[in-house]
């Protein structure tokens, strides 16, 4: 009697702490290209920076490019080992990893640096947008400013239209990596058992209570 | 049957009388097409300006607002110049593209022209706000931007399923506003909500003494709190000095829970 209250305790502990740990703190990593540069920045939810993290860079075919950890301040930094999709991948201990795929167009606008041709407003265009308000003499304020037209050379054609072609696949990609991720992970293993360790000692509990009871 | 006849006649007057009241609250809108900018998702978002009765999808002319901003990582950015004309409900509205390059919670604000109401013999203000997160981060959400007045969530405005309560402080000049009265209204875009009795378009609650208020909402889709007082301040129309209806609006998305 007491070996599966035992069982069913613990059942139920397993299956409860196992799912905790996944949604309490999850980790995120984020990364931007500017010039020649990868920056990288990790975080757990709520803000805490990931220190001394370990961080994966590879290629498309999955080759490993290069590897580093996070600093005080959770960040990372490299240079662009070459121009391609870069998948840059998080492993901050104890199951807690995540990763941000920056795409050919990114890497390529990044060292080429033709951001300043969108005419869309970011978080980034401060200046931009400051000066451009100081501005009396402008006659039209309704529309983003349109004095900010470059030419553009073949590099940046190309990087557009990788943009472009990467937008256009996202779907497709995404698509491949669900289909990827469909599998049962160590977590819904060990938490299905789990729940299968409770239900059998709910259930032989509930059995042997009646025995008791006839008793 | 005399008796009864002047009785339903009664009863229609009172009827519609009070029917006409408690119907069609005014909301500020301010609308992002994505409340959570996720690694895969488009990360050019469009925000949207309007001034209408949500529920009943009844439009209003929105002038260009006076302030139009957006605040994250703690930078304030001016966006009142790439705002576009539109049309919301057939009445007057205003667009802005918006990057998101960075992590972050980036909380968008407008405050408008104040709108003059005949039907309320009053003008209107609403200081309105939505907040949009980005690529896993999630600090910031309850910030204070420090306007005239406004709703300060205590439930992090993201993120939310259908059902979940919405908790926020009503704060006027920086200090909570006991008891203050907050209007909830429901965005019917698709129409395919119908409130059974006018009572029910606008749904009002008040805060407790300490300006915290709380609401569950029904269903899932963008639902508009507006916390309302009146200005210490009036203004003249017609040569007569008005009241100003001061609204915190504030715009939270609620999801399905699949």
């Amino acid at each position: 009697m007491k070996c599966i209250r035992k069982i069913l305790t613990l059942g139920i502990i397993f299956t409860f702490t196992w799912f905790g740990i996944a949604d309490a703190h999850k980790v995120s990593i984020f990364a931007w290209v500017e010039e020649d540069t990868v920056h990288t920045q990790s975080k757990f939810s709520g803000g805490k920076k990931v220190k001394n993290g370990k961080v994966e860079v590879f290629d498309t075919k999955g080759e490993l490019l290069l590897k580093g950890h996070t600093d005080e301040n959770g960040e990372f930094s490299f240079k662009v080992p070459k121009i391609t999709e870069l998948k840059i991948v998080l492993d901050a201990g104890m199951g807690h990893k995540n990763s941000w795929t920056l795409t050919v167009g990114e890497v390529h606008e990044g060292v080429s640096a033709t951001d300043a041709s969108k005419p869309v407003p970011s978080d980034l265009a401060e200046n931009r947008l400051l000066s451009y308000h100081s501005g009396d003499d402008i006659t039209n304020p309704s529309s983003p400013p349109d004095d900010v037209t470059t030419v553009l050379s073949a590099k940046d054609v190309e990087a557009i239209v990788a943009r472009q072609l990467e937008q256009k696949l996202k779907p497709l990609t995404r698509m491949l990596a669900d289909a990827q991720e469909s599998g049962p992970t160590a977590g819904d293993i060990f938490g299905g058992i789990g729940y299968i360790l409770g239900l059998v000692g709910l259930g032989v509990y509930i059995r042997y209570r009646k025995d008791d009871r006839r008793r | 049957m005399y008796v009864k006849s002047i009785k339903s006649a009664i009863w229609s007057v009172l009827l519609t009388v009070f029917m006409t009241f408690p119907a069609m609250a005014h909301f500020g809108m301010v609308i992002p097409s994505d409340t959570m900018v996720m690694q895969d998702d488009n990360r050019d978002i469009t925000v949207t300006l309007s001034f209408s009765h949500p529920m009943e999808m009844a439009g209003m002319e929105l002038v260009k607002p006076k302030i139009f901003a957006v605040s994250a990582n703690g930078k304030k950015q001016d966006l009142l110049g790439f705002l576009n004309p539109v049309k919301v409900m057939d009445h007057a509205a205003w667009t802005v593209q918006y990057a998101v390059k960075r992590p972050g919670t980036y909380v968008f604000h407008m405050e408008p022209q104040p709108y003059w109401e005949p039907a309320e013999d009053c003008f209107i203000v609403h200081l309105t706000k939505t907040v949009v997160t980005a690529f896993g981060d999630d600090e910031g959400w309850d910030v204070e931007l420090g306007l005239k007045t406004e709703i300060v969530p205590i439930t992090k405005p993201f993120g939310l399923y259908k059902g979940n309560v919405f908790q926020g402080i009503v704060k006027m000049d920086g200090k909570p506003v006991p008891y203050a009265e907050v209007e909830v209204e429901y965005y019917n875009k698709e129409k395919t909500a119908h409130a059974p009795t006018d009572y029910m378009v606008t749904q009002t609650i008040k805060a407790d003494k300490n300006g915290l208020f709380t609401y569950a909402t029904p269903a899932s889709g963008w639902w508009g709190f507006a916390a309302l007082n009146t200005a210490d301040y009036t203004i003249a129309y017609d040569g007569r000095e008005k009241d100003v209806e001061m609204g915190a609006v504030i715009w939270v998305y609620f999801h399905d829970w699949k």
